[in-house]
């Protein structure tokens, strides 16, 4: 043991150890002042720059909402699906055998792929909506990741595709029920402060919400699949048959305006929209002139304004009449008729007599309060108002009796029918029954019956219904193809000349061929509207278009439930070579002898030169003509189609060929 | 605590939160084995281990800035790989050097206040260590020997006079350390305002106090700090501090400074009460150390001063600076544990306190148990 120390040195270490104990003590003393002053005095500013940092919000998109039948079968659902993405600078790092194993895999071009290894950005899709096959795939590749994503699927495929519409890749609505309910289908983002790490990733601290909270509501329309399926295949056989362009059909309850069918042929496939074929709901948005169908709406004004009586006669001039400086024909010449028989042969000059006593304002307020010339009010976006322009010549007055000169939608004339068969009443169309939040079944919106006003009286209305019955039951009748077996069915047929927008006259053998009818006749639970839009061959409304209305119409019956009201009628017997209802006429022959004006609101323009143009200046000039131009190639124009100077329809396609220009 | 700090950094890492609890853990095992073995043979054995001792420690340091046997990290040549673990001799050169210095102090005694022998001796060889230290881009480890060095000279007894002419000579050689060096001067202008340069040098200053003073009175609450959520670099390791103080608040924070304050205040009774001169300054050497250290570090984690690479004592994560430690506290807890006091001999009165001293300096490691949380 070292002990040989001083006392006074041993005190000198004793009094240096005391100044290093002082020295530590001021340290410590100093290290808890300053931590006193961060963490109480400095407190809030700190903390507030650290929220910045460490808080961000994350928004919870729901899952999109799904839209269902009257019945709630699905016809639109969300549901997850991998999608694949990539980091570009990761991509530029894999070797070729694996960049070309990830184009194998998802069955991408390796151009493609190569382009977007270029990106500058950190995130690119490479696929998206892939299958899990493809998923599994790409697994393990360095940089190359998958993602769960929301994927809208169409269960029942092409089932009213039109109407529901469909959606993009990042699931907003682009047409149809998804577009005019986007937002409710989206439902409410839900926005949750989360805590961040500074990688930039996000750490919840919050309890996720429920997923059923955070879904989208689910939109209820009126329509019932089975009735939508039965008028798809309908529709189908009656355009296939008739080689017809196009076909429509819409499918009404008279007492509440709920649309039940809503189809348009050809359809498409909405799960893979790019496919093509027909997006647009032309039963809804586009204008036709309507031809004789109309005719119900003449003679309904005129009962109303009591310038026609059932007793009445009127000269129908042997079929051919002269107004003004044109010439008006029938299918089947009449001498003196009444109404009914007017209605059942749809005789254009009794039409045209009809009109005349009534007048151009009369009629003209008639064809409005039948919904005519005015949105129907639809939730779909876009709907046409139509053309009911005041006739200003006597010719004008006359065609306008049968529905020519004057444009209006599918929707509109059915409804304007289910006017008639609801005892006088329009009412507004009901597509959707109701919104319903997914997550507790509350009701967030119903729609209920609306009636619009009243456009005829109910006598007027049961008059006319009795007449529309002669149309399907009378032997003469246009429209006995319609008939029903063990229900009375009533109804207008409707062939109508179609313009022709290139020689802005009605075209020689374009036609516009319609059924619009109600049954029962006595107690009516459904209308229906047919319409062929360019047949060939066999063009009347009667031929073309009623059998679909008694396919659909006796579907809808059995399916309501109607007892059979009668059995009565005896089928019609059919021979596939039986003359049309218009025996003696030649089909096709024009109604009218002379062009009249087209309908307003359509008009015929010429094509501009554009070659040479480069692609911009090409379309802008098309664009100021209202044409839609489709450029292929690249550089300037080299070639064009309509050629210059030619007239086409307001809104026409004008497709362009661009060539580089030679250096 | 050092699971708290790093869980989310080792499973970011390692895929293991454990890893470096395990690791931690392990090294506290061996860090006790050494501190009972102290305790058992007695300081007085250690002092002939000082030469083997200091010889080994300085080898190691020349050997770790071999590119073949040193291991890179963080920019910095400090570790050697010893199987799965890597060890930093710079930890166990404090341990050697305060065993030389005390050795070498008592050995000499009054011709302390001699510069040739007294002084100069002892500034070479620290100086070398030092050196070798800074080599290694350990301005942290060279500033806590440098203090130790003057704190044991200036209790041995040297002339105030030469230790200022000392500290006044190495002024501009500090100055050239941090000038030359063109990141601690970076270093020095964030710390002069951390938050102009929060986003760039002062970034680790700055996203400490803010961690702290998110903390406030009581924490966030243990594992719910924030800023080690890959905020703080080395949230485990040299700013630990930052997130103690933002889970447990400053309420926790002053628990801790307290327990440091402690270990200070038992460490120079057991130095004052020493049986011998050896035992005086190794228990004043070891005091200073960790007393040092740990106000060095948490001087730098509330950003009082420019940030440097240094440990808290017992708590941080590494286990070379724990297992030298516990060493320490070893050979302290020994000097306490010896009856008789060289300075004041035949005390009745220090006599008893000495018991209670080896009593209380036993509940002296818990700071050591609260590296292992």
């Amino acid at each position: 043991m070292r002990t040989g120390i001083e006392p006074r040195q041993a005190r000198w270490i004793g009094v240096r150890i005391a100044v290093v104990a002082l020295l530590l003590a001021v340290g410590f003393v100093a290290i808890s002042a300053r931590a006193v002053k961060l963490q109480i005095l400095q407190r809030v500013q700190l903390t507030r720059h650290g929220d910045d940092q460490w808080r961000r919000y994350v928004e919870l998109r729901p899952r999109r909402g799904a839209i269902t039948d009257r019945n709630g079968l699905t016809l639109a659902t969300s549901a997850d699906a991998p999608s694949i993405a990539a980091n570009p600078a990761s991509l530029r790092e894999l070797s070729p055998a694996e960049l070309s194993r990830l184009a194998l895999a998802l069955a991408l071009d390796p151009g493609t792929l190569e382009k977007k290894a270029r990106r500058a950005s950190k995130f690119v899709w490479l696929k998206r909506h892939v299958s899990p096959d493809e998923a599994k795939a790409v697994q393990g590749l360095e940089g190359v990741g998958v993602f769960k994503e929301a994927r809208r699927y169409y269960t029942s495929k092409s089932l009213a595709s039109q109407l529901v519409g469909f959606v993009d890749d990042d699931g907003v609505g682009l047409e149809g029920i998804e577009f005019a309910f986007n937002e409710v289908l989206q439902g409410d983002v839900a926005r949750m402060s989360s805590l961040r790490d500074a990688h930039g990733r996000t750490v919840l601290y919050q309890a996720p919400v429920p997923e059923a909270m955070l879904a989208g509501a689910r939109v209820e329309l009126a329509i019932d699949a089975g009735l939508q399926l039965a008028a798809e295949q309908a529709l189908a056989r009656a355009v296939a048959q008739a080689r017809a362009a196009a076909g429509m059909l819409v499918a009404v309850d008279p007492r509440t305006g709920e649309v039940l069918a809503l189809a348009n042929a050809p359809t498409f496939n909405p799960n893979l929209p790019r496919k093509g074929g027909l997006l647009r709901n032309r039963a809804v948005l586009d204008t036709f002139e309507p031809g004789s169908t109309f005719k119900i709406f003449t003679i309904a004004g005129a009962l109303d304004a009591e310038v026609l009586q059932p007793g009445d006669t009127i000269d129908c001039e042997k079929g051919s009449y002269q107004v003004g400086g044109h010439r008006i024909h029938d299918h089947r010449p009449l001498g003196w008729a009444g109404p009914l028989h007017i209605v059942i042969t749809s005789s254009n000059i009794g039409a045209a007599k009809i009109g005349a006593r009534l007048g151009r304002e009369r009629l003209q307020k008639t064809l409005l309060a039948f919904g005519f010339g005015d949105k129907s009010g639809t939730e779909l976006p876009g709907e046409p108002r139509g053309a009911v322009p005041f006739p200003k010549t006597d010719i004008a007055l006359a065609t306008m009796s049968f529905g020519q000169g004057v444009t209006a939608t599918p929707l509109q004339i059915t409804f304007a029918a289910a006017a008639i068969a609801n005892g006088g009443m329009l009412m507004k169309p009901l597509l959707v029954r109701r919104v319903v939040d997914a997550a507790n079944g509350a009701v967030l919106s119903q729609s209920e019956p609306t009636p619009v006003r009243r456009a005829v009286t109910r006598q007027s209305a049961a008059m006319l219904t009795g007449w529309l019955d002669g149309v399907v039951s009378d032997p003469d009748g246009t429209g006995k193809r319609a008939r029903l077996q063990g229900w009375r069915a009533a109804g207008k047929t409707g062939t109508a000349q179609k313009a022709d927008p290139v020689t802005r006259r009605y075209s020689v053998d374009k036609r516009f061929s319609s059924f619009v009818g109600f049954a029962p006749a006595d107690v009516p639970r459904i209308v229906i509207g047919v319409f062929i839009d360019e047949p060939k061959g066999e063009v009347y409304g009667g031929e073309v278009a009623a059998p679909a209305f008694r396919e659909v119409a006796d579907h809808a019956l059995k399916s309501l439930g109607v007892p059979p009201s009668e059995p009565a009628q005896p089928p019609l017997v059919e021979s596939p070579s039986a003359p049309p209802a218009g025996a003696g006429d030649t089909p096709g022959q024009p109604v009218i002898e002379e062009a009249v004006g087209l309908a307003e609101g359509t008009g015929g323009v010429a094509v501009p030169a554009l070659a040479g143009l480069p692609a911009r200046s090409a379309l802008r000039a098309l664009e100021a003509l209202e044409l839609v131009g489709e450029v292929k190639g690249s550089g300037r124009v080299a070639s064009q189609s309509p050629r210059p100077g030619q007239v086409v329809e307001r809104g026409a396609r004008v497709r362009l060929v661009l060539t580089p220009p030679r250096s | 605590m050092v699971y708290s700090a790093s869980a989310v950094t080792a499973a970011a890492r390692y895929k293991d939160s454990f890893h470096f609890l395990w690791r931690q853990l392990i090294a506290m095992g061996i860090g006790l084995g050494f501190l009972v073995i102290a305790l058992k043979k007695g300081y007085r054995r250690a002092e002939a281990l000082t030469y083997p001792f200091l010889l080994l420690t300085g080898l190691a340091l020349v050997l770790v800035l071999l590119p073949f046997v040193g291991h890179m990290a963080g920019g910095a040549r400090r570790w050697i790989r010893v199987g799965p673990f890597s060890l930093q001799p710079a930890e166990a050169a404090k341990l050697a050097l305060v065993l030389y210095l005390a050795h070498s102090l008592a050995k000499k005694r009054d011709k302390v206040r001699m510069f040739s022998i007294g002084l100069l001796p002892h500034l070479v060889v620290a100086g070398a260590v030092m050196a070798l230290c800074l080599l290694e881009k350990d301005l942290g480890t060279s500033v806590v020997m440098a203090l130790v060095l003057f704190v044991m000279l200036f209790a041995a007894g040297a002339k105030v006079s030469y230790l200022l002419g000392a500290f006044l000579l190495s002024l501009p050689l500090a100055w050239k350390a941090i000038a030359g060096t063109p990141y601690r001067l970076t270093r020095v202008l964030a710390w002069l305002d951390p938050f102009a340069y929060r986003r760039g040098a002062g970034y680790q200053m700055w996203e400490s106090m803010v961690g702290i003073g998110n903390g406030g009175w009581l924490g966030q609450g243990l594992g719910q700090g924030r800023s080690k959520l890959f905020y703080l670099p080395e949230a485990h390791t040299d700013f630990i501090a930052a997130v103690i103080a933002e889970e447990v608040g400053l309420v926790g924070l002053a628990i801790l400074i307290l327990l440091y304050a402690i270990f200070v205040w038992r460490g120079l009774r057991a130095a004052y009460n020493a049986a011998d001169a050896f035992g005086c300054y190794l228990a004043l050497g070891v005091t200073t150390l960790v007393g040092v250290q740990a106000l060095v570090n948490l001087g730098v984690v509330t950003v009082l001063l420019p940030t440097k690479g240094l440990t808290l004592p017992f708590v941080s994560y590494g286990g070379s600076s724990l297992m030298t430690l516990l060493a320490a506290s070893g050979l302290l807890l020994s000097v306490s544990a010896c009856r008789g006091g060289f300075l004041r001999r035949g005390s009745q009165a220090v006599r008893t306190s000495t018991r209670d001293a080896t009593r209380d300096a036993t509940r002296e490691a818990t700071p050591a148990g609260e590296g292992a949380r």
